[in-house]
């Protein structure tokens, strides 16, 4: 393997603005990784080179004229398909959305763009965001590098198999129910789900706007820091963008844990939750009170409502949201339709793959006269009580400490067929997105199977730079191995 | 929200309808079937008791975001145009829609 590829996004743009590297180098280096790799993890539905390469060219005569490169110089970057960049097809791995070329960049696109970064290639994910597993690509599944027949989790599993396989340093996902985190545990990265609000939605392609956020996925804390230094901020484009975010995150870890107090939630730590995870959490929150915190037991009492609310407010968001694919505009649109509600009937019907009709109808329903108050009412109301168990828990602790997931990566096929099953392996990321608060994932170690194990961390809103520096506190003691099985 | 009442494929139809989504005979008692499943897993939420406590709008409590309104031309109108399945000049192709 190239060394190149096995540099952090730190050290890259470190060398590249010091003019020890070039950015060209390291975009080549990263190309031939993907040619060499993506064959066996098929994470890129769109690979970049040739602008990939002409930017960092550009990058390395802007410095060669003596100008100051950005804070990703030269970093190449995985973006998600469902986030536009411009004059770039951008998918969702859907069918409906084939062909798409997009007419602007998202803000955050842009402002990568600012800081010289090398946007490389578009991701796998499931359609539209919708799933765990990348099984519900419409084009190809994603593998998992630690073993190539296991799910790399989802929605951005192309995100966390770029990074995780060292085609890319960096990459960005959205997460709206786990999307970020769970595909980060199953691969052995960091991913953070920031505080909503934090980073503007604009430019990403919906699936349900109050729980939607953008996120780093990265290999290291500090890594995952740089690039949302790179993203955050206020944004006069998304109106729920918050003027209160940060633009400024260090990842440095603490020198010491005095005076933390972490919280265990005794519900996320229920029945089902495989022995070996139960043991890798509690061995890195051991450490961290070796080195000062105070662990206590709390409680989230409404946490059992959470997967159920979850599955009316996000496919409600959803029915509304994907509104827009109708075969008018843009993407695909069925023949032969004799009056308009036709052409929109068959243009979604032959468009739409089944995970995704399946929640357009849930959340329909769940807004249909009659069932509005039952439903969607009932389960906004229900959100209220999972934020303020966050509210009120915050109040006797600083942070919580759980499981990512119930269990490491699964195998295709194991749950596609029970989309309740499915569901299910959300359990412990889909509160922070009901609340808002922020998340990540770090891992804490490696299943008897040699897959990966992440340990999240949950923070008050707009805590997201303390988050990280526990976070990379837990990872100075772990020393994760970087070493995916295709490496 | 009560015992979740057993789901007919006439109901999935309808909803398919509000959803504007053709469905083949197979989907119809694929999610017929799954539908059950789901209201099923998420019935327990009926019996949350949420009296008095009002429905979340906003996780951030933001009520308005307001600015200033100022027009800011949008500089690759052709590329709009360009992204439609059928279109006449700078305007998106539908069929008739008043007889």
């Amino acid at each position: 393997m190239n060394h190149l590829t096995s540099l952090s996004a730190a050290q890259i743009a470190k060398n590249v603005s010091d003019g020890s590297l070039k950015a060209e180098e390291v975009a080549a280096a990263h190309l031939s990784r993907i040619k060499s790799e993506d064959s066996k993890v098929k994470a890129f539905i769109t690979v970049l080179e040739e602008h990939a390469l002409k930017v960092a060219r550009q990058i390395d005569s802007k410095r060669a004229q003596g100008k100051k490169l950005g804070k990703l110089a030269g970093v190449p970057i995985a973006i998600k398909d469902n986030i536009l960049v411009k004059g770039v097809e951008t998918t969702c791995a859907s069918k409906i959305l084939k062909g798409f070329m997009a007419p602007y960049d998202a803000s955050i696109i842009a402002k990568l763009k600012e800081e010289d970064a090398v946007i490389i290639g578009k991701t796998n994910l499931d359609e539209f965001a919708m799933g765990s597993s990348n099984e519900n690509s419409a084009f190809f599944k994603t593998k998992n590098p630690w073993n190539l027949d296991a799910v790399p989790g989802g929605s951005s599993g192309g995100s966390a198999a770029a990074v995780a396989a060292k085609m890319a340093p960096l990459s960005l996902g959205s997460d709206t129910g786990g999307s970020i985190r769970q595909p980060a545990a199953f691969c052995g990265l960091v991913g953070l789900k920031p505080t909503y609000g934090q980073v503007s939605r604009y430019g990403l392609i919906a699936f349900a706007s109050s729980l939607d956020q953008i996120g780093p996925m990265a290999r290291s804390v500090e890594d995952a820091a740089l690039l949302l230094s790179s993203i955050a901020g206020h944004d006069l484009k998304d109106s729920t963008s918050s003027p209160q975010a940060a633009t400024h995150f260090s990842g440095a870890p603490l020198e010491s844990a005095c005076g933390l107090r972490i919280g265990m939630p005794r519900e996320y730590f229920a029945e089902g939750l495989d022995p070996e995870i139960r043991k890798s959490v509690w061995n890195a929150v051991n450490f961290l009170k070796t080195i000062g915190a105070e662990v206590k037991d709390v409680s989230l009492p409404h946490t059992a409502y959470a997967v159920a609310t979850y599955y009316i407010i996000a496919p409600s968001e959803a029915a509304s949201n994907l509104a827009r694919f109708d075969g008018v505009r843009y993407g695909h649109r069925a023949q032969d339709a004799r009056s308009l509600s036709e052409l929109y009937e068959k243009t979604r019907g032959e468009g739409f793959g089944p995970e995704v009709k399946r929640r357009i109808m849930l959340g329909t329903y769940a807004l249909s006269s009659g069932y509005y108050d039952a439903y969607y009412n009932q389960a906004q109301k229900a959100r209220t009580l999972i934020a303020q168990d966050f509210e009120n828990v915050f109040k006797e602790v600083d942070f919580l400490a759980t499981p990512t997931t119930p269990t490491a990566a699964f195998k295709f096929g194991e749950k596609s067929s029970d989309p309740v099953a499915m569901y299910l392996s959300d359990i412990f990321t889909i509160p922070s997105n009901l609340a808002g608060n922020a998340s990540l994932s770090v891992p804490c170690g490696l299943t008897k199977d040699h897959l990966p194990i992440g340990l999240q961390l949950i923070a008050p809103a707009f805590q997201d730079e303390k988050l990280l520096a526990l976070a990379a506190t837990v990872e100075k003691a772990v020393n994760f191995p970087q070493i995916a099985g295709i490496g | 929200m009560e015992k979740s009442s057993p789901i007919t494929k006439e109901d999935v139809l309808k909803i398919a309808t509000l959803a504007k989504l053709s469905l083949s005979a197979d989907e119809v008692s694929l999610y017929q079937s799954q539908f059950v499943k789901i209201l099923d897993s998420i019935a327990e939420l009926s019996r949350l008791n949420v009296e008095n406590v009002p429905p979340t709008s906003s996780v951030l409590g933001i009520k308005n975001a307001l600015r200033e309104d100022q027009a800011s031309p949008f500089d690759n109108m052709n590329a709009l145009i360009d992204n439609a399945p059928e279109k006449d000049g700078p305007y998106f192709k539908v069929p008739k829609i008043i007889e």
